[in-house]
């Protein structure tokens, strides 16, 4: 699809999410107004929006507030997109907010990302003003946002991006970023937050599956992560990749608005790329190491991914390269198998739902003491026995193509010594040897829990505060196996490839893995049916068909018609005769931005 | 400077049971006196995890920043970078800004750029993680370039400005307090107690068991007293240690310097706590929920 077409068919769809969004009255809030601007709204809504958004209910001066990231962005996008439009009063209400207000910039990636462009855009914008929450000038201050926005882009040119493919916070990564590309008055910034653009479009794109967003993630937590499409991400999904029927609800998340309503069109390769189930293919990335800064000696290893993009299924997993006993990010999804379906009906997931105050102290401030109460006061599914996400330490696996093999060392005195598999309960599942299978139509799939199993069922509603009558969030079968060395192998193919349902529920129950090794050893090897053979020990060598798989090696990105070494900050991006290069032009010499964040 | 960030207690806490960015009001550092009413100090809402007050200056150490209340001045400086955050520990140093700072990503010092920002060097970079987090800062009151850093691996002593930095042998257990008196550093360890050194390089506990870690030390009246996971405790570093007060984790201690009877405590959570008698009665102060930092006022006033 050439440029030109592309970009008319992205106008369509932004105009369809805009009038959306304001015929279902979703336009009321301080993201979202700019579905409003264009109906003519009177000085006394737009007032009200924005008292709504930075005062909330509070009688107060603004001096008296206390602004964050979530207030700090979207105040300042509807002021740049819509400055001329704006009444006196209005403008003043957001000046009064981003010059008197506490700010503060929060503690993850996507906070500061937020909380600069806006600080940013406000010092470009006022650069005589006071701004009372810094006591510094607008120049100090736009440099300060300037260094650390340039910085972050560098790192993610040369060693991925740290709040990696978050189904829920990829968007605030987008909307600042294109904020800034539409209003930041510094050109050279503009320039590196372009090519920035193109990074975090490719990293949508390259996983792409049918609406959602196969393979691993930084963050996916909050319960959602069997659902098929989720999160915030999902208008831009919609928006620059198209091909799936339009949702008035989670099409017009606000987060997006800003982003559906800017003139930022991405090359339009990348809506190629998104859709090519031509043929199976791997994608694989490399991500930021995570940020651990205690109950660790050594600083996390880069985190890589390896996902197998197929026609009817992906499967995704991850080599987090967490050091230590304390997992990363209490909302990390290391793996799972995506196809298309209603949501909890195309997942399948497992996870060891590790518990430990330790978790949270590893990457947040509070005392260890207190902080495993404090923070499951305000999240407590974050400390579940149930819990389908969030990488466990004792977690370790293996891919090649359709087939993975996940593997648990858990020690015995573990407050939860059993792992969970979240199976959809809208299919008949078959048992041989050991071995479930599904016959998923266009596509088959069987897995082999290591370890005893007890079928069970899982439901988990938004609003349980009574009774629990429908899993809104979560419904389906959960098998627990019951095992501190617990594991599963899972293969998915396609049907086409295979005669039958039952010739590959035979030929995979025939090829049962070798346990003789686990978990004395900690080893495993399992043979696909395609005929080849994953061997990983827990903890150590992984190897495909005999050769030891060197993560290490991993580049930038990898997937066809993609060119990217890691560490030079330069990619290319190709798919028949059109190309998208992006050079960063980092100095190989300077130092990196200190990684100050978590994500 | 504000008059009351001098003869006044300082306070940094909240009033809410939830502090941070997602609410409309957050907490502060307050000024006041223990019967009377507490008033913000400026409009800054940081979490404070540490107060310092100098010749110069009040400096909040917090959740998201680091900033001055400037002698003469009616607002907040902000003192942070984009390298600079979760500031756990802050002690004056020479120079402009004259501070260095303890946070998880290690020990740094700052000078100014042509635009007046301080601009901030981390020291630590090639220490282990545990080793880089830090609790407690403590400047060698005899070598001001020396400095000494409670961290989650043990006491890491900096020397030459940060240039070198090296274990003590309290080692392999969380320090989250430092002190100085009687010419000796002083420590409190997650595990283990109170511990004491010359140097700050040779460790030797001191007392009996204290149960719970130490977030803070302090003295008053010949008597060691120091914050603990489980109340306040006080005792002269040989024998026992007296537990005075209700139970809970009180994570700062501070002693009037002209009335060494009189302290406030800070728990998180259970707020502030104040004591007339030495600890042999305390009273919870109304409003505070969390409160990490406690400055008495002023001696000379």
């Amino acid at each position: 699809m050439d440029q030109q077409t592309y970009n008319a068919e992205v106008d369509a769809r932004a105009q369809q999410i805009l009038d959306a969004a304001h015929a279902e009255g979703r336009d009321r809030g301080l993201w979202a107004a700019h579905a409003l601007m264009p109906h003519g709204p009177s000085e006394e809504d737009i007032v009200e929006i924005i008292r709504g958004g930075l005062w909330r209910q509070a009688e107060c001066p603004a001096r008296d507030l206390l602004g964050g990231p979530f207030e700090i962005l979207p105040c300042m996008l509807l002021l740049c997109r819509w400055e001329e439009q704006l009444p006196d009063s209005a403008v003043a209400l957001i000046r009064d907010f981003m010059t008197e207000a506490h700010l503060e910039r929060g503690n993850t990636e996507n906070h500061w990302l937020m909380a600069y462009t806006g600080m940013l855009l406000a010092a470009e914008r006022w650069p005589d003003a006071e701004f009372a929450w810094s006591g510094l000038s607008a120049g100090a201050i736009a440099a300060e946002a300037k260094r650390w926005i340039g910085g972050i882009i560098e790192r993610t040119a040369l060693q991925g991006h740290h709040e990696y493919d978050s189904t829920g916070y990829h968007i605030e990564h987008m909307t600042a970023y294109i904020g800034l590309y539409e209003h930041v008055q510094d050109d050279a910034l503009r320039a590196q937050v372009d090519k920035m653009l193109t990074l975090l479009v490719a990293d949508m794109a390259l996983e792409y599956f049918n609406g959602a967003w196969a393979g691993g993630h930084s963050r996916e937590g909050y319960r959602q992560n069997t659902w098929t499409r989720l999160g915030g991400i999902q208008p831009l999904q919609y928006l620059y990749f198209g091909g799936i029927d339009f949702d008035p609800v989670s099409h017009t998340q606000g987060f997006a608005i800003p982003s559906v309503v800017a003139d930022y069109r991405p090359p339009a390769l990348f809506a190629d790329m998104a859709w090519d189930r031509s043929a199976a293919h791997v994608v694989k990335k490399t991500k930021a190491p995570r940020t651990i800064y205690r109950h660790a000696r050594e600083t996390a290893r880069p985190v890589r991914k390896y996902t197998y993009m197929s026609r009817h299924f992906a499967l995704g997993s991850t080599q987090v390269g967490l050091p230590g006993n304390q997992a990363g990010p209490i909302d990390l999804v290391s793996w799972d198998l995506t196809w298309s379906g209603p949501n909890h009906q195309a997942t399948i997931v497992c996870n060891h739902p590790y518990r430990s105050p330790d978790r949270f102290s590893a990457f947040l401030n509070g005392f260890p003491q207190h902080i495993g109460r404090a923070i499951s006061t305000d999240k407590p599914y974050l400390q579940w026995p149930d819990r389908l996400f969030g990488a466990s330490p004792y977690e370790r696996m293996l891919q090649h193509e359709g087939c993975v093999v996940v593997l648990y060392d858990i020690p015995a005195t573990d407050d939860h010594p059993f792992v969970n598999v979240f199976l959809p309960n809208g299919h008949a599942w078959s048992e041989r040897d050991g071995w479930l299978f599904a016959d998923l139509g266009p596509f088959y799939v069987g897995l082999r829990p290591i370890g005893p199993y007890e079928w069970m069922t899982i439901r988990e509603a938004n609003n349980a505060n009574i009774l629990v009558r429908e899993g809104d969030l979560i419904d389906g079968w959960l098998l627990r196996i019951h095992s501190v060395r617990a594991g599963l192998v899972l293969e998915a193919i396609e049907a086409d490839e295979v005669e039958s349902f039952d010739s590959f529920c035979a030929a995979r129950s025939a090829l049962q893995p070798e346990l003789s090794q686990w978990p004395f050893n900690k080893s495993v090897q399992v043979q696909t049916t395609t005929g080849h053979v994953l061997d990983i020990v827990h903890g150590g060598a992984h190897r495909i068909d005999g050769e030891i798989v060197d993560y290490d090696a991993y580049p930038l990105y990898e997937a066809p018609g993609v060119e990217a070494a890691l560490g030079t900050g330069k990619v290319r991006f190709a798919r028949g005769d059109d190309a998208v290069e992006v050079d960063f032009d980092v100095d190989p010499n300077k130092a990196l931005l200190p990684m100050r964040v978590i994500g | 400077m504000n008059t009351d960030a001098c003869s006044a207690w300082l306070v940094g806490g909240t009033l809410a049971a939830t502090s941070g960015i997602h609410v409309i009001q957050g907490p502060g550092l307050y000024g006041g006196a223990p019967n009377g009413a507490w008033t913000r100090i400026g409009h800054n809402q940081a979490t404070a995890f540490r107060l310092l007050r100098d010749k110069r200056r009040v400096v909040l150490s917090a959740n998201h920043g680091l900033y001055a209340w400037e002698r003469g001045e009616e607002r907040w400086l902000q003192l942070h970078d984009e390298t600079l955050t979760e500031i756990l520990a802050v002690a004056s140093t020479s120079g402009d800004p004259g501070l260095v700072a303890g946070c998880p990503y290690g020990v740094a010092t700052a000078t100014r750029d042509a635009l007046g920002a301080a601009r901030w060097t981390f020291h630590s970079d090639a220490l282990g993680p545990d080793e880089r987090y830090t609790n407690a800062l403590l400047v060698d009151p005899n070598d001001e370039s020396r400095w000494l850093a409670g961290s989650e691996a043990g006491v890491v002593v900096y020397s030459d400005s940060g240039a070198h930095a090296a274990r003590s042998n309290l080692w392999d257990v969380p320090v989250r307090a430092l002190y100085y008196t009687c010419d000796r550093f002083w420590a409190g360890a997650e595990r283990g107690g109170l511990f004491s050194s010359e140097d700050g390089l040779h460790w030797e506990r001191m007392g009996g068991k204290i149960e719970g870690a130490v977030y803070d030390i302090n003295e008053a009246d010949n008597r060691l007293v120091a914050a603990t996971g489980h109340g306040i405790v006080a005792g002269d570093a040989e024998g026992p240690w007296q537990r005075l007060g209700p139970r809970m984790l009180f994570a700062t201690l501070a002693v009037d310097g002209r009335d060494p009877q009189r302290w406030l405590a800070g728990a998180s959570p259970g707020g502030l706590w104040h004591t007339e008698d030495g600890g042999q009665t305390w009273n919870q102060l109304d409003g505070f929920k969390h409160v990490r930092a406690v400055l008495p006022p002023e001696e000379k006033a």
